[in-house]
């Protein structure tokens, strides 16, 4: 299937990417990387007109589209890491198949490009181990448990909300739970699970993210967690250096789910080294 | 559809229907005995009547293509534009007062700035002035290279051996020396930079051949080697602050009470006000004469090569070599008009292409150098009437650019001659199928000013002049009486760091005395002396294009 | 229509024999609209040329002529057709029915920085021109480049971070800055690109080792002994050594 990798995964997240991919590798998904992309759009989400923030979005999908078409993959399927883009990309695709009135306004905006026909199927990494891989196949290769590790589940905002393109019951998401306990953790709940990072707030009111970032590590340190378990890099950037403002240090590590899985499944080739030694040195202590 | 007119259509069918038997042969050399004449008889700096002794000043009695001439003969614009109608410039008070000016903002300009900076010259006190825009000069339109002896098999002895040779042995040895044994060291400057030159991936530099040069000692930057180094010193100079004036051409030096250069009077080109800058030392980077349009050729220049430099320098006692000597680049444009002289670089004839007249001859071997390649294809024009005539009465012969996709396999001339192919695209010609037509064009202005090795400009008896340096076409001396490709965006940053060192040294033992414009009415004088009559004023800052269609 | 334009128009055509026929286009005139003022010149000039024959003075909006200074960006719009149009004067035809002008200055500021103390990512970029995240991919910057760059997808690579690439899908940018005329995230393009080059050029690009062996050499002035020599033998010595170098043979001083 088509991947959109998206700027963050690119810029400050390359371990998620490295395990997830790695991952799905493992499981007889073959991945292939966008050979044209730009920023999801999610820089955009707030404009005013819902028109302009559909463009950059739109043209992804387009360029996925003529992929798909010119490698003849029929699935249509376009696989996100990150949340924003998942966000960004599905809202997008949604908002030209639905309303009217904007794929007419995109249309004769991209007029020198091709058309959207409508039919990506925009997909976020944890959707494909519940829903195509089945995590009953990840149990049957799981050789290291996580025995006796607490952990948080940090789902953040952008792949609950809005209703729409939520993958889980926005109020209530056990998806990411679920896998967690297969791979042996313990899941601990805290008021946090669905609770925004603060994301792009970060550039311009970054006190107001420390802040945020403080909040939910000081919950989960008293439940006495070990670690944070996201799928978002930008919630994941925002926690560490939100708590290296606030502690000094990073006191309570964050982890793609998709590490953990990698460990769990004895794949440690698709883990970064250093990741890997915070990973053991985390299970030796429980 | 051709972008080539319907009268050339018979005439690119011969070429079509001779190109296999052609792909054959390599066409003969010139012997050695034949050069002699047919440079004589068809190169156009042979030619007798273009050409005439100057009249005054220092280079009285030697030879220069009468539109050098007359510029060197001209009365000076500040005089006639203001002085003379009692408009008054106030020496009092200068306009600015620096330690370094620098007139002209192209490669050696900026290089001059920045190694006065690098010498302890605060940026406030340089002062780069220009004609246009900062950086709008014939350094961002070098395409070729820049040389460089940086190899095992080749050493800064063989570039002087090949520079001497290029230059007939005419070249100042000492400037050549200096040229070769900075090399490495400018291109290693530059690389520091942030020069993105083309490397292997163990960054050892891809060097290629030149005319004229005996072992690969070409640096390149894509197509590009002269637009990416002089972007990269404008940035380096905007980012240390240095004050930069844009469209301030010099329309004269000044002198102090003594007769030492103290400064320029600039004039604004958008308000046509006049600005006196005080200066301990003056630096003249302002290039060569390509736009003077010498003999009718088009040009491959910038529309600012108009010989200011060697004007104002003239009037204050300068020397000057080898102005009779005029690069033509015998592969020019000729159609279509819009790039009529524009250069085709000759990596097309080194690719394969082969100079071919109307009667489907290669009528020479296509690298030969620079001068025998023009006459030749002059020569097919003029004597044997085997030139395409164009709708404008204009001639050339074909540059029968198809062979190289044949010879070397199709995507070779994408790959290689990008900017080329995209350039005759634009005007419905597709160079991978049809043929160019070409024709010399007017490339580098081989003399100057004289200079001595700091760069200081040398007057009467070869004794410097005052606070005065230069660097780049604006001088003789480096390349002789012909130029070698690669060798000139080596000149300008050699020599312009050369002159910025000197200026700044200069500057910190020098005071400026009473500032004065004595030596342009001495000059108004001289002209009456020398009985000289004449329309012309100079510098002349602009060529005048108006109502004109001829002149790219 | 204005008589005084027909005048100077039929002067030129008697004048300069030249216009007829020039540039395969025969007697054809077209009309054009320099800054809305109507005019006909000959088709097939350039935009430079055409304002030229006009009898403008170029000032502005000139400079190489050739395609390689950027300074001459033009905007038209033509008859008809709603799209706003840009090039170089210099490399583009005189179309019937154009709107044109040329732009004098694209405003931009350049950002200040020591070269020496910058790192080559993404952030030092994004710290000195932050606009660069403003781009909503609208695209309208790769569609107005005379140079075919892809604009857009290069300012995408810069938001990743992935400055190498970037600095060679901009290498043969000549900064004319059509594109940050168009673009409604405020970006100035060609200054960017100029950072990121320097960034590639100066950090990423691995060192010529070379070099600094050859630049050490002459620092201990392994070459002065020789080139004395040289340089008091006189011409025919150089011609004789010059020959034996141009056939590629080892050349003794």
């Amino acid at each position: 299937m088509l991947y959109y990798p998206g700027c963050t995964v690119k810029a400050t997240a390359i371990e998620y990417e490295k395990s997830a991919l790695g991952i799905l590798k493992e499981f007889g998904i073959n991945v292939i990387e966008l050979e044209r992309w730009i920023c999801c759009g999610i820089y955009h989400g707030l404009t005013v007109d819902t028109a302009y923030q559909t463009v950059a979005p739109m043209r992804n999908l387009i360029w996925a589209q003529n992929q798909a078409e010119k490698l003849s993959i029929d699935n249509n399927y376009l696989l996100t890491l990150c949340s924003m883009c998942y966000n960004t990309l599905k809202s997008a695709h949604l908002r030209y198949i639905n309303d009217e009135n904007i794929a007419k306004r995109i249309k004769a905006f991209l007029n020198d490009e091709s058309l959207y026909k409508g039919n990506i199927k925009v997909i976020h990494f944890i959707q494909i181990l519940n829903e195509i891989i089945g995590y009953d196949k990840i149990k049957e290769k799981l050789v290291n448990p996580l025995k006796g590790l607490k952990v948080v589940p940090l789902y953040g905002c952008m792949l609950l909300r809005p209703n729409e393109i939520a993958i889980d019951n926005p109020e209530n998401p056990q998806i990411m739970q679920n896998l967690l306990h297969i791979l042996g953790a313990e899941t601990i709940n805290y008021p946090y699970v669905n609770q925004c990072c603060l994301s792009y707030l970060v550039t311009k009111r970054p006190y107001l993210v420390w802040k945020r970032a403080d909040d939910i590590t000081n919950s989960a340190l008293d439940k006495g967690a070990k670690l944070i378990v996201t799928t978002c890099p930008l919630c994941a950037y925002n926690l560490t250096e939100g708590q290296k403002k606030s502690f000094g240090s990073v006191k309570l590590p964050i982890f793609y789910e998709s590490e953990l899985i990698a460990y769990a499944i004895g794949k440690y080739e698709y883990l970064k080294k250093d990741r890997l030694n915070m990973l053991e040195n985390i299970l030796k202590g429980v | 559809m051709s972008g080539y007119p319907p009268e050339f259509r018979e005439s690119i069918k011969i070429i079509e229907e001779t190109r296999e038997e052609r792909l054959k042969i390599t066409p003969p050399r010139v012997p050695l005995e034949e050069k002699e004449e047919l440079l004589r008889k068809f190169h156009p700096d042979y030619k007798k009547e273009a050409k005439r002794q100057i009249k005054i000043g220092a280079g009285k009695g030697e030879y220069a293509p009468h539109e050098v001439a007359n510029l060197l003969e001209a009365h000076s614009f500040l005089y006639m534009n203001a002085l003379s109608n009692g408009v008054e410039i106030d020496l009092e008070d200068p306009d600015f007062d620096v330690d370094v000016l620098i007139i002209g903002g192209g490669g050696g300009g900026a290089t001059a700035a920045l190694w006065a900076l690098y010498n302890g010259i605060p940026a406030d006190r340089i002062l780069l002035a220009t004609k246009l825009r900062f950086g709008d000069a014939n350094t961002k339109m070098a395409q070729g290279g820049i040389q460089a002896a940086d190899r095992e098999y080749d050493s800064p002895i063989i570039h002087f051996l090949d520079v001497m040779r290029g230059g007939h042995y005419t070249n100042d040895p000492d400037l050549v020396r200096i040229l070769v044994t900075s090399a490495p060291f400018i291109i290693k400057w530059l690389e520091e930079l942030g020069v993105m030159f083309d490397k292997e991936p163990d960054g050892t530099m891809i060097e290629v051949s030149g005319g004229g040069t005996s072992r690969l000692r070409m640096h390149s930057a894509g197509d590009y080697t002269g637009l990416e180094i002089m972007r990269t010193l404008m940035d380096e100079v905007l980012n240390r602050e240095i004050r930069v004036l844009e469209f301030s051409p010099a329309v004269e030096l000044l002198t102090d009470d003594e007769g030492n250069i103290a400064g320029a009077v600039l004039m604004n080109l958008e308000t046509e006000q006049y600005l006196v800058v005080r200066a301990k030392s003056t630096v003249l980077t302002t290039g060569g004469f390509g736009r003077l349009h010498i003999q009718g050729f088009q040009t491959t220049n910038h529309y600012g090569a108009t010989m200011d430099g060697v004007v104002l320098a003239y009037r204050v006692g300068a020397e000057i070599r080898d102005l009779d000597s005029v690069q033509y680049h015998p592969t020019g444009a000729a159609w279509p008009l819009q790039i009529a002289g524009q250069l085709v670089t000759e990596k097309v004839r080194s690719l394969g292409a082969q100079l071919v007249n109307t009667a489907g001859e290669a009528f020479v071997y296509p690298l030969e150098p620079r001068d025998i390649v023009a006459a030749a294809i002059i020569r097919e024009c003029e004597e044997r009437k085997k030139g395409v005539i164009t709708p404008v009465g204009t001639c050339g012969v074909w540059l029968d650019s198809p062979m190289i996709e044949i010879i070397r396999g199709e995507g070779t001339i994408e790959r290689y001659l990008p900017a080329m192919l995209r350039q005759f695209r634009r005007f419905g010609i597709d160079i991978r199928k049809e043929p160019i037509l070409v024709y010399p064009t007017l490339h580098y202005q081989n003399g100057g000013i004289k200079i001595n090795t700091n760069a200081q400009v040398l007057g009467n008896g070869g004794r410097p002049i005052g606070n005065l340096f230069a660097a780049g076409e604006v001088t003789g001396g480096v390349h002789g009486k012909n130029r070698l490709m690669g060798n000139s965006l080596l000149e300008i940053t050699v020599f312009g760091r050369i002159a910025g060192i000197n200026a700044a040294k200069n500057a910190r033992n020098t005071n400026v005395g009473k500032l004065s414009l004595k030596h342009v009415y001495r000059w108004e004088e001289m002209l009456k002396e020398a009985g000289i009559e004449t329309n012309v004023v100079a510098p002349m800052i602009l060529p005048d294009y108006k109502g004109d269609i001829k002149f790219r | 229509m204005p008589g005084t334009v027909e005048t100077i128009k039929d002067t030129k055509l008697v004048e300069g024999k030249a216009v007829e026929g020039v540039l395969g286009a025969g007697k054809k005139l077209v009309t054009i609209y320099v800054m809305g003022k109507w005019y006909q010149v000959p088709a097939g000039l350039t935009i430079t040329k055409a304002l030229e024959y006009l009898g403008y003075r170029l000032v502005r909006g000139v400079g190489c002529r050739a395609g390689f200074c950027g300074a001459c960006t033009t905007l038209w719009v033509k008859k008809n057709d709603y799209k706003l149009y840009s090039g170089l004067a210099c490399q583009t035809m005189v179309e019937d029915g154009m709107y044109l002008v040329q732009i004098p200055f694209v405003p931009a500021e350049k950002r200040i920085y020591n070269i020496e103390e910058l790192e080559p990512n993404g952030s030092v970029v994004l710290a000195l021109y932050p606009e660069v995240t403003r781009c909503i991919g609208c695209n309208a910057c790769t569609k107005v480049c005379p140079q075919e760059i892809q604009v857009m997808d290069t300012i995408q690579e810069i938001i990743r971070g992935n400055i190498a690439k970037a600095a060679r899908m901009a290498f043969d940018c000549i900064s004319c800055g059509s594109c940050s005329l168009r673009c409604p995230a405020e970006i100035k393009h060609f200054y960017v690109f100029q950072l990121v080059r320097r960034l590639y050029g100066k950090y990423i690009a691995p060192k010529a080792k070379h070099l600094e062996k050859r630049v050490k050499e002459i620092e201990e002035r392994k070459y002065d002994g020789a080139l004395d020599r040289l340089i008091r033998a006189g011409p025919d010595k150089w011609r004789e050594l010059a020959e034996k170098a141009q056939k590629d043979e080892e050349v003794e001083t």
